[in-house]
């Protein structure tokens, strides 16, 4: 059905390498589900922009072929030949003739319009930008069809209005389709999302609208560009289980880009492994996943976490008297409660005050919530949560009338963080865990109780703070160095010389070359800020460091080497973390005792052993399942 | 490591296309700085120097301008007007920008009340032109060059203001200023130390277009004579002077017109080129 060779994508622009893709070869069969994997900037994302025809000519120089195979009045080819595979296809193409086949890369504008849309769908990663946002969601979805009109084929399967002939859809028909598509995705309530704006939805439901209008026409070749990235766990498996429904039930192939290996293991039949540029392997999955070849799919691999191993390894490190000093530890902590702490005082009062070490912050009884119409009063600088996740949660807020009684924000917390202990902070977008641990840095004013207790919020020492954005938490006019002696200065370390030991040491911890001194974030990598982050909170000699999604946004590879810096970091300087994560294989990894956070309350907190093995509350164990499968 | 080789690549490539349009505008002020610099070796007649037989002449090659109605060198007065009108422009251009940063700097980060207040005043001086402000001002202190730039500063102030402080806001939302509170820094230190370099090339792009504007300003203060005092020439004066001599002697206007559409146009072409540098680093930023 569709046939890329030899593709490759050079820019004019010169802000980029050269050559961001080169040498892609791969073919697709209908009803075949790709995947495209790679770390980002790999030019995985271009590559599907590409064969979509949706990158702009002038910024780029395209080379190589797309070859599309026309359905046209013998649609029944292209069905053909997913089941003959790639040698079948070759044939057919070869005995339908050469104006079966278009190369997309040379088609016209006008051609590529007629493909767009009806032909080839396409979901973009992030599903609120994708929508127009004063559009109603029905609109959009209805796009596809308003743009293509009626075909015979299409008016043949799709609807009952059986005219044969093109025509434009009237709007009546245009509403049922639309409704019909978004319940197709899945979506309750089709009539209400019809009439909602897209900001009115929960990133899932974005998602899965964008789905609806891509499907609509039922095109051939969906292209889902990192469909999943922005959504969370749980709602991340239920959009696989979606597409992976469409494909069974409509025969439509899948082109899914993803730096997620986990997912295109569960999705997809043939994987294409992409670095800067480079198809490293290519093949199908299960070859791909049980014999890699390159090196490089091999060290992806290895980066994923295995549960069992990592459980059989820990079970073979820590040995039996462990786990009872983790089990009287739990109890320790849950004295600190305060409800608790008359059970935990008559059963194990003694054992507790054993092992429950320096405390080094507490939270009690702690309740932060936003004003409610916050979107439009921004004056209040630093009681404002960032766009990203603000948004979800007033989705969610229109979707459950409860939680609009509630208030937003975050709701009686209690926690305790002892000493260069690392606690996990999980919870999916808008479940409050950045409030917290605002409240906790004293980003948030926290507010002061009606009985005029002073705060909730007990710290014994500096707060470092870690962010998950590294672009807009570094100041992107400073230079590496700069920012570093910044930290100092404003320690109060006048001299340049002192400065310059501090940081050389602190840049070999966090394992960077001084030459990153001269130079700007923008010119750093992911990772390497990341690191230049931790230096910065580490230079000032704090004893809680908060972490707030700090490896989101990074490539497994550099997750992992960036965790385990935090890990040797906290223990070498006995250091407590709070570590947010969204991620439950990254706090597994790191954390010793684990806090489960939904919609702004602690819903549950365990020692990471017991929370991962018997999990109490439902949410918890949802969140385990869709991660762990 | 990969990363490295880029972005060594990608300076060198700036550095190389670095814009046309830039290379011409800093040519235009070369030339007109030229010009200024001539007018210190050569200036045989003087600025006020009247010869009534000389009265109107075409540009010659006695008077390269030619002379003007009261028989004055029109070479040497554009000259002088040329360093009038920069002069003037430049130091009203740095009270608006000292005034509007300071203004848009506070309002934009601490928000709240101060904002709200000191926002509606400046709407309020919005709502009127501020040539017409400028205007006022002078003829409630009195007329020459100090008031002049008194008055065009002030006037430029909100308009600075309000782009400076869309900047601020914005800019305090990022994360990289929570990071600097929880270091400690005081907000003076977070406003002009870690925030001001961010605002640095929408500030300079501010500060072109209002230099530009203030020297229109001060031609239109001259022209309505209220501007800087003749004998003294400043090329709005000089326009205004011209004005009723047009069909006869079109070249009393030509010369000040042409150095001031040279000096407008070669300001617009190096702010422009900024504007670019910027957007690209901007842009190679958000793509990687």
């Amino acid at each position: 059905m569709l046939e890329v060779r030899d593709l490759k994508i050079e820019f004019y622009d010169h802000t980029r390498p050269e050559v961001a893709v080169r040498d892609v070869d791969f073919t697709m069969n209908e009803g075949e589900i790709v995947g495209l994997v790679g770390e980002s900037g790999s030019g995985k994302s271009l590559t599907a922009t590409a064969i979509a025809g949706l990158i702009r000519r002038g910024d780029v120089k395209i080379s190589g072929e797309v070859m599309w195979e026309l359905s046209g009045k013998e649609g029944s080819a292209g069905r053909f030949s997913a089941e003959g595979g790639v040698a079948a296809e070759g044939k057919i193409a070869a005995e339908a003739g050469k104006e079966e086949r278009i190369d997309l890369l040379k088609a016209s504008r006008k051609q590529m319009r007629a493909l767009q849309g009806k032909e080839i769908g396409f979901i973009f990663q992030d599903p609120m930008t994708a929508f127009s946002p004063v559009h109603k969601i029905g609109y959009q979805v209805e796009d596809a069809l308003r743009v293509h009109g009626k075909t015979a084929e299409e008016t043949g399967s799709g609807n009952e209005n059986k005219e044969g002939k093109s025509a434009d859809y009237s709007k009546e028909e245009l509403r049922r389709c639309a409704i019909e598509a978004l319940a197709a995705a899945d979506l309750p309530d089709p009539e209400r999302v019809y009439n909602s704006y897209p900001f009115e939805l929960s990133g899932g439901m974005r998602q899965r609208a964008m789905i609806a209008s891509a499907m609509i026409s039922s095109p051939r070749l969906l292209i889902a560009d990192e469909p999943t990235t922005a959504l969370d766990v749980t709602v991340q498996a239920e959009i696989i289980k979606l597409l992976k429904r469409i494909n069974e039930e409509k025969h439509t192939a899948i082109l899914f880009i993803s730096h997620d290996l986990g997912l295109v293991r569960k999705l997809c039949s043939k994987v294409l492994v992409l670095k800067n540029g480079d198809v490293v392997e290519q093949g199908a999955a299960g070859e791909i996943f049980n014999a890699p070849k390159a090196d490089y799919t091999k060290k992806l691999i290895a980066a994923e976490v295995n549960f069992e191993e990592l459980e059989a390894e820990e079970e073979a490190a820590e040995g039996a008297a462990e786990k009872g000093v983790a089990k009287a530890g739990t109890q320790g902590f849950v004295s600190d409660d305060g409800k608790a702490a008359v059970e935990g005082a008559t059963e194990s009062s003694a054992g507790a005050a054993r092992e429950t070490p320096q405390v080094e912050c507490e939270v009690r009884n702690l309740t932060f919530l936003y004003p409610k119409r916050r979107n439009i009063g921004d004056t209040v600088i630093f009681a404002k949560k960032t766009k990203k996740e603000s948004l979800p949660e007033k989705t969610e807020r229109t979707a459950d009338a409860d939680q609009a009684n509630a208030g937003i924000g975050i709701h009686d917390i209690n926690l305790t963080i002892h000493k260069g202990e690392i606690v996990g902070l999980v919870g999916e977008s808008g479940s409050g865990k950045s409030t917290l641990a605002k409240c906790i840095a004293g980003l948030n004013a926290v507010k002061k109780d009606a009985s005029g207790e002073d705060q909730n919020v007990i710290r014994k020492n500096r707060v470092g703070m870690i962010f998950q954005d590294s672009y807009s938490a570094l100041n992107p006019k400073r230079r590496v160095g700069w920012l570093l002696r910044e930290v100092l200065k404003l320690q109060g370390v006048k001299d340049r010389a002192e400065q310059d030991d501090a940081i050389g040491g602190i840049l070999k911890e966090v394992e960077l070359s001084d030459e990153l001194m001269t130079r700007f974030p923008a010119e750093l990598s992911g990772g390497q800020r990341q690191r230049i982050m931790i230096a910065m909170a580490l230079l000032q000699k704090p004893t809680l460091l908060i972490a707030d999604e700090p490896v989101s946004a990074l490539d497994v590879a550099i997750q992992e080497s960036i965790t385990k810096l935090l890990k040797r970091l906290s223990r070498e300087r006995n250091v407590a973390i709070l570590f947010i994560s969204h991620d439950l294989r990254t706090v597994y990894m790191l954390c010793d005792k684990v806090c489960v956070m939904k919609e702004g309350r602690i819903i549950e907190e365990a020692r990471r052993k017991e929370l991962y093995s018997n999990p109490r509350e439902e949410y918890t164990k949802l969140l385990l399942r869709s991660a762990l499968e | 490591m990969q990363k490295t080789t880029d972005v060594v690549r990608f300076k060198g490539r700036m550095k190389k296309k670095r814009n046309v349009q830039l290379y011409i505008g800093l040519g235009i002020l070369a030339a007109l700085g030229l010009f200024l610099l001539l007018g210190f070796i050569y200036h045989p007649y003087g600025t006020t120097k009247m010869d009534s037989a000389m009265k109107l002449t075409a540009p010659s090659l006695q008077h390269w301008f030619g002379a003007d109605n009261y028989g004055r060198d029109i070479f040497e007065r554009v000259q002088e007007g040329l360093r009038t009108s920069v002069v003037i422009a430049l130091l009203s251009t740095l009270i608006g920008t000292a005034g509007g940063t300071v203004i848009g700097a506070l309002t934009g980060f601490y928000g709240g009340l101060l904002d709200d207040g000191i926002m509606r005043i400046i709407d309020v001086l919005f709502s009127i032109p501020s040539i017409l402000l400028a205007l006022v001002f002078v003829s409630l202190s009195d007329f020459g060059m100090t008031n002049v730039i008194l008055a065009l500063g002030i006037a430029v102030i909100p308009s600075f203001a309000k782009m400076i402080r869309t900047e601020f806001k914005e800019q305090a939302k990022l994360e990289y200023v929570q990071a600097a509170k929880l270091m400690g820094a005081s907000d003076f230190r977070i406003l002009f130390r870690h925030i001001l370099p961010n605002v640095m090339p929408t500030l300079i792009n501010c500060m072109f277009i209002s230099f530009n504007n203030c020297v229109l300003a001060e031609a239109g203060l001259s022209y309505l004579g209220i501007g800087v005092q003749p004998p003294q020439a400043s090329l709005g004066g000089m326009i205004a002077e011209g004005q009723g001599y047009l069909k006869m002697a079109p070249h009393l206007i030509i010369a000040p017109g042409v150095v001031m559409v040279l000096l407008l146009l070669g300001l617009g072409l190096i702010a422009d080129g900024n504007a670019r540098t910027f957007f690209v680093a901007v842009k190679g930023k958000k793509k990687e």
